[in-house]
């Protein structure tokens, strides 16, 4: 008889007091021998390029500083069309700038002058960049989102870099684009996607919304050093942890919290304008996000008391939607009066469409995390349940509807629907497609005003350049601040009306960011 | 909790129980599970909002159309799928795969745009008619008054059809027995279809139901959650009860959203779920395994390659393995060097094709040997890439996390798979598809599982080892990967030559025998779960190192139901198949994918292409080539060898024995049985075999109401060979059961060598020098008899797992030992030519032979044996009466037999006992058991003709070997 078998008839026939003795014995033993062979907590991982002193790498930067993903600007409003710069037509991004920031015109290059150094992908004539061109596969297509189709995404970024191109390129070397087409569910493709850019003789990759479902991919260019800059936004403690080597159109944390307290400055959480309890619907794919949208609501004045949340959990596609039908039930039980979301823009049709059935009918304030985007596609939310809603955007959403601000565009607005209509697009016509110009945009100001032409150095350049005059769909920007890569930095008001069922710019004066 | 959440409880819940009435409905009428019930309905209720939406169609002739294409769909798959494997293989597991290679094709074509609704229809899915109900606070869309009351009154009706209609009761016939169906004139098939269809219908009817509550319209997009929670709700009813499995689905239901809504977490109602589930596999288990109980071989393993004598010494033949490998090896070196492939991008899908290679070997030794379902595979290879990126941190090397992340993910799998263990079956399936969708849902999102980044876990390259450097490209990763696999291949193909190797293959295909020699089934399921989620384990080492980066998304539940591709179509068994396997599917997807775009639009870059690659792989594999890849080459190579040897390519599927067709004149058994017992039982330890080698006394078993043994005691002593006889149903069997350990008495003793056993499992009675034949002899069909017999003497050579797959030097020892022994028994019992030859082409005769060889192998104290010549030709059981006699000289042992033939008995016994009605009722000599007046009545009835029936016995046959010859 085996030692196996000797104790397994002992286990069978041992009074109950010795096998529960034993049991603990061997857990306790167990718990022992991984405590002392478990490592415990993960040292942080990071570029840390010059944030601070998180860097687990330790390599200095230009600009470095604390880790902060806060504007500094003083400026307290900008005027939107108002403010467009006269010189829009020199070609130069961030000298269309709307003309408030200090920094704005710190960078010239009426003389051509480049930034010294070189780097991968970069010549003595041009520079090559990678640029991504989404295309959603399946049920869930482009159309889904309201994205435009891989060539009108191509034609747009086309005819920008030839306009880059015709006013003397990007530090005096002409732009040449390498386009890659990647659907954005087909993780593995987009991981060849990133060892094939970044082995391509590629200075920077610029990416409208690709990775957008997969944001850990982004994690391949901050390893390889590969400049990204993507149009749409990112969670600031990813941007943060990635720097210097991504750059954002925008950051979620500062859109919700600005949305915070935007709704808080508008009277969206006061009594006396009906509000009593407010519903909360988020994903905790991004603690941090969650976390931090409750922090703000307690500063706004929002108890725990009166909030009422529900968590969908993670998944990876969309929410179950007997949580979404519990959330409703929930919502309707504690009387909820307002409500908002945190990174639930997957589930914001469905849940509107069930609230509206369920007769919810709440008052909306939300933050405009792409949410305004997705309203031309099939996912938009219910337009009945969302009429009325207070929209935070941080970007130009909204713009395209309200008939007095589309019909005097800003100079960045002017002179990106100039590039596309050379293409036969309009800047309002398909959903972010103005993006494009933002995209090269943001990437011209970073290597011109960059010290050097090198990899790591755009972050500095594009802080040095201090404001960009972005196209629709983007806002004004402020990228001064130590650790700034990404836009975002104002915050206006929009309303969602079932008139023309879609969002309208209600005041159309930006406010710093919180 | 509100009344709103009951009231959309039981909603929900009465739309998973309809799924799970449909998979009831499949498993009543084919006996095995039907993953694809879910996906039957997506594309009826993706038609329905097209034809509503962009056709203009009126709900309800839309809602008709919809279900006639679910009825459709069943038929289809039944027909043309199922049935064709239904005809070959009666595995469940075999067509539980045909099911999920479907559900992967049907769910691939949801992809299709002309599938969906057009790009401007209205965001919200067609109601049948508008409501202003409410209750509890939720207002009843027109759907829900459907749902509410449609499914109700469907399962009503179906289980009025089942019970009283005669289709529903030649289902329930033909579900039972199939044969006797047969013969009562039912048309199986048809009834098959039928239900089927049913199945297909229901499955739509749900589909349409839930399809306004779900995103885009896509019901497939709850996938392997919901197929979770259906196979819960089923589960609860055993898999066989309509009304059950319809509660099943509103207790899920309910549990969810009460949890849910408890908490007010989506995740904390999930978990609820998975831990429900758990519960009713364990709680239900007995049911669900009378219910999920397989005759054979769950797995059938592919034909031995027959190589011609003339080649058996040639060059080619000797080093057909090595040279194989060897070519093998060198393409794998090359390939990543090659112009195309010569870029970090191709580098790491190549890598990424070796890591699923990887994985599938483990899936292989699972599934192929094993014949285990693993559903959550790929959740295993998240966590080990989790491990990974936790402990890369501190410094570790390589080696280090291969190991210790391998053997991590091991244990995993050994607990995931323990309720799995309680539960016969395929139950595995449900546990690890749970661990998948939790592992997805939650647990890859946990700070304190490492996920300290919500965007993902960022890793540098593990080191080699200290001062040894870091592989940190593609290429470096690739080989790191490549020599892996070889290890892997090599581990387990040294694990299937040794005894544990042929261990997991003989409780694949007979728990029973194979408790009977000795193996203990649960320790040999869990060192396969445990190998298999070591694979794994070290595949997401390679993972994180690969890729640099750990998410969450990149372990999606569905891709571990794609992984189980991969053995399917390697060939169910065969490890260099997984291999091949593993590089065509994804070399496919992630090579060829993207330019077939062209013709499916952006469809070749997506998941859906990978699960229609891998789909139609395992269909056509499991239609047209059983044996997978393996036995295709299999067939090349073997008509290679027949042309080389100058003979006609005959049909390899049959194999012939080895030798020629010779007999060898009788023998005496071999020297080795005789040898003084190493490994004696307990009794022998301590001093002479006591006089009483087993005392059954005061045993009571009952089934149901029926009393199967009612105090029936007896006993046998040391050398005797004891009779047992009985009518039909008089409880022999059962009485051999308890000895054996199969069943446990309610009461009562069992003795061996004045040890109590009976409370102790079948292996220990080996360990107390009882050996034990069944009626059926099925063996493992899964192994020759050189193998059979080395299992037989597996338990007194017994090799560690770890040691067998490191091919250490005890172990091939070892091996060569038992290997020699198991040829020389098969030699002497005349089993020669078929040494090696799978049990399951042998005659019942020559199995019968070979049941013996095995039972004398293990060097029994105490020999039972069942109805030993049932099934075989007069001839041949005469040639047994000498043979157990001279085991029992040879071998010192005693005997009980069970055994109908009355003059065999007779000649053969020195006492006998009489049963009937489970108790006993004459105990004696032959002759005084003869002239029982009870026994006579009872049993031979008063003819004293039909006693001597058998004819005169004209003494020892010639040769055991002619019985073998004979059958």
């Amino acid at each position: 008889m085996t030692s196996f078998q000797v104790f397994r008839r002992w286990f069978r026939r041992a009074p109950v007091f010795q096998k529960i003795s034993t049991v603990v014995a061997a857990a306790l033993a167990l718990s022992a021998l991984m405590w002392a062979v478990v490592p415990g907590s993960v040292p942080t991982n990071s570029f840390g390029l010059g944030l601070g002193t998180s860097g687990a790498v330790g390599r200095s930067a230009p600009g470095a500083g604390s880790t902060g993903t806060t504007s500094s600007t003083t400026s307290t409003t900008i005027a939107g069309s108002a403010a467009a710069g006269a010189s829009a037509a020199a070609g130069g991004a961030h000298s269309v700038g709307a003309g408030s920031s200090p920094a704005a015109t710190s960078a010239s290059h009426s003389g051509c002058q480049s930034p010294p150094g070189s780097a991968p992908g970069v010549s003595a004539t041009q520079i090559n960049i990678a640029v991504l061109l989404v295309n959603i596969a399946g049920p869930a297509a482009n159309s889904v989102f309201g994205i435009p189709p891989p060539a009108q995404q191509q034609a747009a970024f086309q005819a920008v870099i030839n306009n880059i191109n015709a006013s003397g390129g990007v530090a005096c070397r002409k732009v040449v684009p390498q386009f890659y087409t990647e659907n954005p569910v087909d993780q593995t493709g987009l991981q060849q996607a990133c060892l094939t850019i970044t082995q391509s003789n590629v200075f920077a990759v610029l990416d409208p919304g690709a990775y957008a479902n997969y944001a850990a991919g982004i994690d391949c260019y901050a390893q390889n050093h590969m400049p990204y800059i993507e149009g749409y936004q990112l969670d600031g403690t990813q941007i943060a942890h990635d720097y210097p080597f991504v750059f954002a159109i925008g950051n979620l944390t500062v859109t919700y919290r600005d949305s915070v307290f935007a709704l808080q400055k508008l009277g969206f959480f006061s009594p006396a304008n009906g509000f009593k309890k407010l519903g909360l619907i988020y994903r905790d794919c991004y603690p941090d996000l969650v976390s931090g949208e409750l922090s703000w609501l307690s500063q706004a004045g929002v108890t725990s008391a009166d909030i009422s949340s529900y968590n969908m959990g993670c998944p990876q596609a969309f929410a179950n939607p007997g949580d979404l039908e519990n959330a409703i039930i929930q919502f309707k039980q504690a009387g909820v009066t307002n409500m908002t979301e945190v990174d639930e823009l997957g589930d914001m049709a469905n849940f509107t469409t069930i609230a509206q059935q369920q007769g919810l009918s709440p008052k909306w304030g939300l933050a405009d995390d792409a949410l305004f985007e997705i309203n031309g596609g099939t996912e938009a939310p219910n337009p009945q349940n969302l009429n009325g809603a207070i929209g935070i955007a941080a970007n130009r959403d909204g713009e395209n509807n309200t008939p007095s601000l589309s019909s005097s565009p800003t100079a960045g607005t002017a002179k990106c629907n100039a590039i596309l209509q050379t293409v036969g697009y309009s800047v309002y016509g398909a959903a972010a497609i103005g993006n494009a110009c933002d995209q090269m945009w943001m990437f011209q100001a970073a290597v011109d005003d960059a010290p050097q032409i090198s990899q790591e150095a755009l972050a500095a350049g594009l802080q040095k350049a201090g404001s960009i005059d972005f196209s629709f769909p983007q806002g004004p920007t402020n990228f001064t601040a130590t650790g700034t890569t990404y836009g975002g930095q104002f915050w206006r008001q929009d309303q969602y009306t079932t008139a023309c069922n879609c969002w309208q710019v209600v005041n159309p004066n930006w406010s710093p960011s919180y | 909790m509100s009344v709103g959440t009951l009231v959309l409880g039981l909603l929900n819940g009465l739309t998973i129980g309809l799924l799970a009435v449909g998979l009831v409905l499949v498993y009543k009428s084919n006996r095995f599970l039907n993953l694809a019930q879910g996906q039957m309905g997506t594309l009826s209720a993706l038609l329905l909002a097209k034809w509503v939406l962009d056709w203009g169609w009126g709900w309800w002739a839309a809602f008709l159309a919809a279900i006639a294409v679910g009825i459709t769909t069943g038929f289809v798959i039944e027909r043309f799928l199922v049935a064709p494997v239904r005809r070959r293989s009666k595995s469940p597991i075999r067509l539980l795969l045909v099911s999920l290679a479907a559900s992967q094709v049907l769910l691939a074509l949801t992809y299709f745009p002309a599938l969906n609704p057009g790009a401007g229809r209205s965001s919200v899915y067609p109601q049948p008619f508008g409501s202003h109900l409410q209750l509890g606070g939720v207002q009843l869309t027109g759907m829900w008054i459907l749902t509410a009351v449609l499914v109700p009154l469907l399962v009503i009706g179906l289980a009025i059809f089942m019970r009283y209609s005669v289709v529903g009761k030649q289902i329930r016939a033909a579900a039972n027995n199939p044969d006797a169906a047969r013969l009562s004139g039912i048309s199986v098939s048809r009834v098959s279809v039928i239900s089927w269809a049913l199945a297909g219908g229901l499955s739509a009817i749900a589909a349409v139901l839930v399809a306004p509550t779900e995103a885009n319209f896509n019901v497939a997009a709850l996938g392997p959650y919901l197929l979770m929670v259906t196979l819960g709700a089923a589960a609860l009813g055993a898999f066989v009860s309509l009304p059950a499995a319809l509660g099943g689905g509103v207790v899920l239901g309910l549990i969810s959203q009460i949890v849910g809504a408890t908490m007010s977490n989506g995740t904390d109602g999930e978990l609820a779920v998975f831990a429900a589930v758990m519960l009713i596999v364990l709680v239900r288990g007995r049911a669900i395994g009378q219910a999920f109980t397989v005759a054979g071989a769950a797995v059938e393993d592919r034909p031995l390659l027959r190589i011609p004598r003339s080649l058996v010494s040639s060059s080619l033949v000797r080093h057909q393995r090595a040279g194989l490998a060897a070519a093998g090896l060198a393409l794998a070196a090359i390939w990543p060097l090659l112009p195309y492939f010569h870029t970090s991008a191709n580098q790491f899908s190549l890598s990424l094709i070796l890591i699923y290679a990887i994985v599938g070997v483990g899936l292989t030794i699972l599934l192929g040997w094993g014949g285990q379902v693993s559903l959550g595979q790929f959740a295993l290879v998240g966590f080990g890439a989790y491990l990974t990126a936790r402990w890369v941190g501190h410094g570790w090397s390589l080696p280090a996390l291969l190991v210790v992340v391998g053997a991590t993910c091991a244990l995993v799998l050994v607990i995931v798979g323990l309720p799995a263990l309680r539960v016969p079956g395929l139950t595995l399936a449900v546990t690890t598809l749970g661990f998948a969708v939790i592992s997805d849902d939650f647990l890859f999102h946990q700070s304190f599982f490492g996920s300290s980044q919500p965007f993902g876990e960022t890793l540098q390259s593990p080191p080699w080892g200290p001062q040894l450097g870091t592989p940190h490209s593609a290429l470096a990763v690739y080989y790191l990967a490549l020599v892996v696999l070889i290890c892997a291949l090599g581990a387990g193909a040294a694990l299937r030559r040794s005894v544990p190797g042929r261990s997991i293959v003989a409780v694949r295909d007979n728990e029973r025998a194979s408790a009977a020699f000795g193996l203990n089934p649960a320790s040999v399921k869990l060192a396969t779960l445990a190998v298999s989620g070591f694979f794994a384990g070290t595949a997401g080492v390679l993972w994180a190192d690969a890729w640099k980066t750990v998410a969450p998304t990149q372990f999606p539940a569905d891709l571990s139901l794609g992984l189980i591709a991969i053995p399917v179509i390697g060939g169910l068994g065969s490890l260099g198949g997984a291999a091949v396997a593993a590089a065509l599917l994804y070399g496919l997807a992630f090579f060829v994918g993207p330019s077939v775009s062209g013709v499916f639009g952006n469809f070749g870059q997506s998941l859906a292409f990978s699960l229609l690659l891998a789909g139609v792989g395992q269909l056509l594999v499991l239609l047209q080539m059983p044996s997978g890849l393996a036995g295709v080459g299999q067939r090349l190579w073997q008509r290679i060898l027949d042309r080389r040897a100058g003979r006609p390519v005959a049909d390899v599927s049959l194999p012939g024995p080895r030798g020629p067709e010779t007999t060898t004149a009788p023998t005496p058994l071999p020297a080795v049985a005789r040898r003084p017992d190493a490994d004696a039982p307990e009794p022998l330890e301590h001093g002479a075999t006591p006089s009483v080698v087993l005392e059954v006394t005061g045993v009571h078993v009952h089934f149901g109401g029926v009393v199967a043994l009612d105090q029936p005691d007896i006993c046998v002593r040391a050398g005797e060979m004891v009779g047992l006889i009985g009518t039909n149903g008089a409880g022999k069997t059962t009485l051999l059961n308890v000895i054996s350990g199969v069943l446990r008495p309610d009461r009562g003793s069992v003795k061996v060598f004045d040890q109590e056993v009976a409370d102790l499992a079948p292996d220990f009675r080996a360990a107390y020098g009882v050996a034990r034949s069944f009626q059926d002899a099925t063996l493992f069909p899964g192994l020759t008899v050189t193998e059979t017999i080395q299992v037989a003497l597996g338990r007194r050579n017994r090799v560690g797992t770890v040691s067998a797959m490191l091919g250490a030097p005890w172990v091939r020892i070892t091996e060569r030992q038992v290997r020699r022994e198991a040829r020389q028994l098969a030699e002497r019992f005349g089993l020669g030519p078929w040494a090696d030859v799978q049990t399951s082409q042998l005659s019942t005769g020559t199995r019968r032979i070979c049941d013996l060889a095995a039972q004398v192998a293990t060097r029994p104290k105490l020999l039972l044996l069942d109805e030993p010549t049932a099934g075989v030709a007069q001839r041949e059981a005469e040639a047994f009466g000498p043979l157990v006699s001279d085991i029992r000289d040879e071998l010192d042992c005693a005997i009980l037999m069970v055994e109908h033939d009355m003059p065999l008995l007779m000649s053969l016994c020195n006492r006998m006992y009489a049963l009937e009605a489970g108790a006993v009722i004459a105990e004696g000599t032959p002759e005084e058991i003869r002239h029982d007046l009870r026994v006579v009545s009872s049993y031979l009835g008063t003819d004293e003709t039909a006693i001597s029936r058998s004819g005169a016995r004209s003494g020892r046959v010639d040769t055991v070997g002619a019985t073998a010859r004979g059958s």
